[in-house]
Formats: C-alpha cells, structure tokens, sequence
C-alpha cells in the first residue's frame, strides 16, 4: 500500500455503498424466492431475477458520463424512497424497491469503484468487517429482521446517499475492476461475508463435542477480521503467495466438504486474507480484450452459481429438472462460485 | 488521513465485535423449578406463510414476534422446526442463536447447514450436557432428521427430542421415520417434540407406531385424543394435528388441563402447542 493520506470519507462512503449492495442483494434473492416458491406460485415478480444483469447492460451502453452521473444522482433519490416503501406489509413493492436498489447499486459500483485507488482496497476489506460487526451487534440476524436493523440500514442509506449526493469527488472508474470485484461480492453474499453461515455450515461432529457454536462464530468473526487488517497493511507479501495458496485452499475445502463436512475457521480466514491482499496489490497496467463480452459471461455465471445455490436447500419447491440438477449441491456452487472469483484474477493478471 | 488511524478504526472494530458478541457466550441463569414447561414450535424459517391471507405474503421477517409469543408461553424447554436461517433464501441469518441470547436459554443448533434440512433445534432454560443428530433415511421427499438433546434440570436429565417428519403425502418416509424415532429414543425416558406431519386417523401407520411406542401429551394433560384443543395447523384457521409432545410410558406427570396451544397467523403457519410436566 502506498504511503499516502488516506481520504477516510472515500473509505466510509465505498464500505457503505458494498454494506448496502451485500445487504439488498440478499433481500432481493430472499424475497425473489419467498414470492415464486413458498407463499404461491411462479408469477410476475420472478422477472425481478433478471435485473442484476441489467445493470451491467445498462452500463455498457455507450452513455455520455454527465448523462450517467445525472440519472445516477436521480435513481438515488428513488432508491431511498423505494426502500422505505420495503418497510410496508405489501410485497410487490418491497420486491420491486430491492430490485430497482440492486439496480442502481451495480451502477454505482461500475461508476464508482475503481481499485486503481486505496480508498476502494481499503474499503473492500473494510466493508465485510464492518457487516460482521453489524451482524453481531444484531445478534447474528439480518438488517431487515428487527426494528433495529432497519433502522441502521436506513442510517447508512442516507448517510451513503448524502455522501455521494454531496460529494466533490471526481471519479474516474475503471470497468476491470468491476470485472475483478463482482465475483468477490458474489463469494462474499453466499458463503463468506457472514461468520455464522461458515459456522453453522461446519457445526457437525468433531466441533461439536468441542467447542459451543457460538465460541466458534466469535473465533470466526475475529480470525476472518484479523486476516483483514494483515491484508490491509502486509498486502506486497502475501500477494506473491496468494494465487496458489488459494488454489490450494479452495481443493482443500472443496475434500472438506466431501469427506469431512468441516471447513476450519483457519481455511476460510486464508481464503479471505488472500482475497482481499490480491486486491490490495492490483495494478491495472493493460487493457483487456473482449472486455464487453467478458463482463456478460461472468455476470451471468454468477447469476446461475446463485439461483442453483438457492435451489439446492429449497430443490422440493422448484420444478423437477432444476431439482435434480441442485439438490444437495449448494457446496458446490459456493465452490464454483469461488473458481470464477480465482480464474477472473489469474485472468487479468495474465499469471 | 494517516495508515495509523486505519489501525485505530479496525481495532476499534474488533473490540466492538468482542462487546457485542458477550452475550452469546455468557451462559444463562437457569433458575429452579417444580414443573418444566414444553413446547414444540413449526417456526417456518422466520417469516410469515399463510395461503389464506394474500396480505401476509410478504416475506417479512418475524423475529420479534415470535420472541414475544414463546416468552408469553413460559416455556423452559422448547423443541423448533424449520428454524434453518443461514440460507440466501431465508436471509442469511441465525435465528436460534437470537432466540436464545433474547430468551437467555442454552440451545443446540441441530443438523449443521451443510445437511440442506430445514432445521430442528432445541432451547433450554438449563445447560445441555449432550447433543447430537440424525438424517433420515431418505427413499422419498425430502432430507429431514431429528435432533437430540440432553438436558441437566431441576427434575434430573432431560432426554429431548425435536424433529420433522416428510408431508403425508409420502407415507412409506413417514413410516420409515417413526420407526426409526421409536428405535433412537430405545429405553429413554425421554420427550419427543416435532412437527410430525401426520393426522390422527386410522389409516396414518406413521401415527399408530407413534401413539403405540409413547403416550400422547394431549391426552396426559386430561383431554381426548381427537380433541380440536390440539389443532395447530393451518395458523389461521387450525383443522387438524401435526404437531405433538410424545412422551415415554410411565415416565411423566403431566399438569392436568396443561396442554395450552400458543402463536398466530402473524407468527407462523403453524402455532405452537405446550404442556407442563411435574
């Protein structure tokens, strides 16, 4: 990392933007889902599954920059009006304002994050402690799921809002490192951004008879933490090992899984550190071919790992063939998930 | 903004994260009794399911709710069902955990995530000295289990269980698993809690191996076996059993005029049934 001031206002302002895209994407697929498959039948509300890859759609449409920073600003505006109509007993509406926030966050990372930068490294390791710490203030349930958590939400939803709405900051994003970080939000909204999920994904035998679930979250959350701040400051290091350390820790995990169901805090705190210091070492010195097309490949492998993900806890609700091709599979689709997040890297690094 | 502040910010937040995760490891009260109340409680993954009500079809979250209902019961002990939250569909979320640390009860998760069940877990009011679980054979429908709990109370070790048997629509799993039910609990004294999914009629095998093996908590606590007081399903308009407290032969007293169904359509597409033993 370089040895500069650090603007601290980018910083809070970028981990916000990703705590509220982590936060909406969650509620759109989980209200997606409750609205098609448990309370009635397939109905229009499912169209909503499309609008993750609208945004990136959206963005490579050729607009000029003050027309996209003008609809940007206005589509805000609706955001927060949307989301607080979430708030009311009528799930159309909170289907749709999650929808449309979702939206409106992809077109803010593409124009707002640019990992040539450290702000956006710094708050891309921020950002998931910051949720950990949220989640346990919380008591380990969701923003949405008491009075409490919306009301937090709501407060950095303004302040995030008021901040960009504000801000003289003049970005100049950069479309690979969207390319770079979608996958590693993916990875963070199935599996890794929530110590408990780890935790009681591997609550089984062995860590059972040794240790209370909830010693072992806490031992999650502050391991996964610590592997952050390592990241953040000893980026130049770690980065020379990261590549094949992740390699192997995601075989290994993938053996864990199958023959052991037990992932070790240890292992998924190294995925995470190696994560988050191939970031901070990013050096953006080439264009990438076929940019375009490669965006739309991985947008929509991401969007397939986590419809399959979904359905393999849920396979009895959906129609037979994505049963069959799901059940009892969600390992693998957090798996492949984390190969596209590998492959993406090695990719633009030319490794 | 200098590096060192940012060690400043992220140490503050690893000792925020200690402070708030004290009340997970602080262990609850416990307290003294004469009587243990228990309940087994369909909790539906923590949001709201009732075909009968378009208006409640939102998918929203009821954790406070369902707090204020299992504090009204007074229950000590109390077997969940589909209490699964750490799923992308279901939010992401622990809720047994937050029952727990809100309630001040011990608890024991049950099958982890990874089994892909829709959960059984089991609070107490007293310290879990034992806890494991058990899939379901699985010849048809979908993966369940049965979690097992071991209980220091005031009236000796408690042998709980919690579990979730197949829809009646798959007669032969639902068979299969009251067999092995009756085969787990062996010579326990012991008290079965779950949504069994099975009615009470004469053609249900899964019921009859159930009644035969355990004596049911309805009929203990003074009322007749088909008696709607034990309906508890559908919330909004209870018509039929599917959630019973099995109890071993011989082993319990059960507080007469006890059996008390708890919850609303607000809460849960199931409500929650009770009974007091001495």
């Amino acid at each position: 990392m370089e040895s500069q001031d650090i603007d601290f206002i980018q910083v809070i302002r970028q981990s916000g933007l990703i705590l509220l895209f982590l936060a909406l994407f969650n509620r759109f697929v989980s209200m997606t889902f409750v609205l098609n498959f448990t309370t009635g039948g397939v109905n229009s509300t499912l169209l909503f599954a499309l609008i993750p890859i609208s945004a990136i759609l959206f963005r490579l449409i050729p607009w000029k920059d003050s027309i996209n920073d003008l609809l940007v600003n206005i589509i805000w505006g609706g955001f927060l009006i949307l989301s607080v109509l979430s708030l009311l007993d009528v799930a159309v509406y909170a289907s749709l304002a999650s929808a449309f926030a979702l939206n409106i966050s992809g077109i803010l990372f593409l124009t707002s994050f640019d990992l040539k930068t450290t702000e956006t490294r710094i708050s891309l390791a921020f950002a998931p402690v910051l949720q950990y710490t949220i989640y346990s203030f919380l008591g380990q349930i969701y923003f949405f799921s008491s009075d409490i958590g919306t009301a937090i939400y709501l407060i950095i939803l303004l302040g995030v809002m008021m901040s960009l709405l504000f801000s003289k900051v003049s970005y100049s994003p950069s479309e690979v490192s969207f390319l770079e970080i979608y996958p590693y939000l993916a990875m963070l909204l199935l599996f890794l951004g929530v110590p408990s999920i780890i935790a009681t994904w591997t609550y089984d035998g062995l860590i059972v008879s040794f240790l209370p679930l909830s010693l072992y979250i806490i031992i999650l959350q502050s391991v996964m933490t610590i592997a952050f701040i390592i990241s953040v400051y000893y980026p130049n290091p770690a980065n020379k090992m990261s590549a094949p350390v992740y390699a192997l820790v995601m075989i290994l995990s993938l053996l864990d899984v199958l023959l052991l169901k037990l992932l070790p805090p240890l292992t998924v705190a190294i995925v995470i550190y190696c994560s988050a210091s191939r970031f901070s070492a990013f050096e953006e010195t080439q264009e990438v071919k076929n940019f375009k097309l490669l965006v739309l490949i991985q947008q929509f492998l991401v969007l397939i790992f986590l419809f399959l993900y979904v359905s393999a806890g849920n396979w009895a609700f959906l129609p037979s063939l994505l049963g069959t091709i799901s059940r009892g599979l969600a390992w693998l689709y957090i798996f492949l998930t984390g190969g596209l997040f590998l492959l993406t890297d090695l990719y633009l690094r030319r490794i | 903004m200098k590096r060192k502040y940012l060690i400043y910010l992220f140490s503050t937040i690893v000792i925020a994260q200690m402070i708030f995760s004290i009340p997970l490891i602080l262990p609850p009260e416990g307290g003294d009794a004469t009587s243990i109340r228990v309940m087994t409680y369909n909790i539906h993954q923590y949001y709201v399911q009732d075909p009968s009500e378009l208006v409640q079809k939102t998918g929203h979250y009821v954790f406070e709710k369902l707090l204020e209902v299992i504090k009204s019961s007074k229950a000590d002990i109390i077997g969940l069902q589909e209490n699964e939250g750490e799923r992308l569909s279901s939010g992401n979320q622990n809720g047994v955990v937050w029952l727990a640390t809100q309630l001040g009860m011990y608890y024991y998760y049950g099958p982890p995530t990874s089994a892909q069940i829709y959960g059984e877990a089991i609070l107490s009011r007293w310290p879990i000295v034992h806890q494991e679980w058990r899939a379901y054979p699985t010849p048809e429908g979908i993966e369940r289990g049965i979690a097992y709990a071991v209980i220091d109370s005031p009236l000796g070790e408690l042998n709980v269980y919690s579990t979730h048997f197949e829809i009646d629509r798959f007669p032969i799993a639902q068979r299969e698993q009251a067999e092995f039910v009756v085969n787990y609990v062996g010579d326990k004294k012991a008290i079965v809690l779950g949504d069994f999914n099975t009615r009470s009629d004469e053609n249900n095998e899964a019921y009859h191996i159930l009644y035969d093996a355990f004596t049911y908590g309805l009929v203990q606590a003074g009322n007749h076996e088909n008696s709607s007081i034990g309906f508890t399903a559908p919330a909004s308009n209870p018509s039929h059993k599917v959630d019973y407290i099995w109890l071993t032969r011989g082993d319990w007293n059960v507080v007469l005029g006890s059996y008390t169904v708890y919850g609303t359509p607000e809460t849960s597409d199931h409500l929650a049934a009770l009974i007091e033993l001495v």
